[in-house]
């Protein structure tokens, strides 16, 4: 591989948030079948960056995705942000750290299988603490099978495209040199 | 197909003044304790965001409002006003259900109104917000290049022209993102006003501020 160009961090930040930005407005644009769970599709650069940036700079990505989520759809002042941080944040934290645990043994879609775990709960508490009470239960195995699959789907992406992507690879090795 | 909408709204107002028009309705929907007034603040914020060109999708609100509902009638609570032997709707529960729905619906559509994307942030968060919108125009002029059969493939050719790895200048991205950044101005202000003027009437005349 040629000697790889300087990246700078900021700018790749940004574009990285731009990217979940993307995905977060796709989602939102999608039927889901309980209105306010939030299915984590946006969480996707998140997986696939989790072993490329430190985790304050998962965290600025995580931030910044919740909150342009809330700008670009107009929610920042309803309950949606609420959801949408909290799910963000449990998962961006689960994620990290089964991350860190495991490293070697976990794949990415365990990682991201984790992070969704984590998000649901998350979510589903908050559901039963401020939305809809304590039969806010009964929808947890259909809220959790629905993020297993789209945490399965967005790990095999994730590593799919780690796996074959030119320009992640790029991206990799220039930041390792940096 | 749809139609692009029109933002009446930012004919009057600047970003900052959307925000502050968002926050009489806001406020006024946290103390509401009564279903009418609520109802009139829902009205009042539906008005606004249709102005604000904001698509309200009616299915998605009307499915949220029933899952609000239907779960706080799972609490009985007051005079039982039908009971269906398993079920018991009381109404007390169904008040709480529909004021909890029409709080929260209120508070979406206000946030519509309010929120403009070309909202400044301050200092090194706005600088940074910015860059972020631009690659953000970026990827959504490039989205339809991605194809299904060659996503991998499509993926990289439009993250590396959005935000090349290979060239000694990586992109800086187009500038193309429209500031939509009005002088705030006293006609703006005076909608400012009357929001929240008609958001005040609305509490006093629902009883929610004699209590």
């Amino acid at each position: 591989m040629p000697s790889p160009n300087k990246i700078p961090r900021e700018k790749l930040l940004a574009f990285l948030s731009a990217l979940g930005l993307f995905f977060a407005v796709i989602e939102y644009l999608l039927p889901k079948p309980v209105p306010f769970m939030r299915l984590g599709i946006s969480n996707l650069p998140l997986v696939l960056m989790i072993d490329v940036l430190s985790f304050r700079e998962l965290a600025i990505l995580a931030g910044v995705k919740v909150l342009g989520q809330g700008l670009i759809n107009g929610t920042l002042a309803s309950y949606v942000f609420l959801f949408s941080t909290v799910g963000t944040f449990s998962s961006l934290v689960t994620m990290v750290g089964v991350h860190r645990l495991f490293r070697h043994r976990l794949s990415l879609i365990g990682v991201s299988l984790w992070g969704a775990l984590a998000s649901n709960l998350a979510q589903l508490l908050l559901s039963v603490f401020i939305l809809l009470g304590q039969g806010a239960w009964m929808i947890g195995p259909l809220i959790l099978t629905l993020g297993g699959v789209t945490g399965f789907l967005i790990g095999w992406f994730a590593q799919m495209f780690q796996a074959r992507s030119v320009w992640f690879q790029r991206v990799r090795h220039a930041l390792q040199a940096n | 197909m749809h139609s692009k909408r029109i933002d009446h709204l930012a004919a009057w107002l600047s970003p900052l003044q959307r925000l502050m028009m968002m926050l009489g309705p806001l406020l006024a929907l946290v103390v509401v304790d009564n279903l009418v007034p609520a109802l009139g603040l829902l009205f009042l914020t539906w008005v606004l965001a249709q102005m604000a060109g904001k698509r309200v999708n009616l299915f998605y609100f009307t499915l949220l409002a029933l899952s609000i509902v239907g779960f706080a009638l799972l609490n009985p609570m007051g005079r039982v006003i039908w009971d269906l032997g398993w079920l018991r709707l009381t109404q007390g529960a169904l008040e709480e259900g529909l004021l909890k729905a029409t709080r929260l619906i209120g508070m979406v559509f206000a946030s519509l109104a309010g929120i403009h994307r070309a909202l400044r942030l301050p200092g090194r968060l706005g600088r940074f917000w910015a860059l972020v919108l631009s690659y953000y125009e970026s990827l959504l002029n490039l989205r339809k290049r991605v194809t299904v059969k060659h996503w991998v493939e499509s993926l990289d050719e439009v993250f590396e022209e959005v935000f090349p790895t290979n060239s000694s200048n990586p992109n800086e991205p187009s500038k193309e993102e429209a500031s939509i950044t009005h002088h705030p101005g006293w006609a703006g202000w005076l909608v400012v006003l009357m929001v929240w003027g008609m958001s005040l009437v609305i509490l006093i005349w629902g009883g929610s501020l004699s209590r």
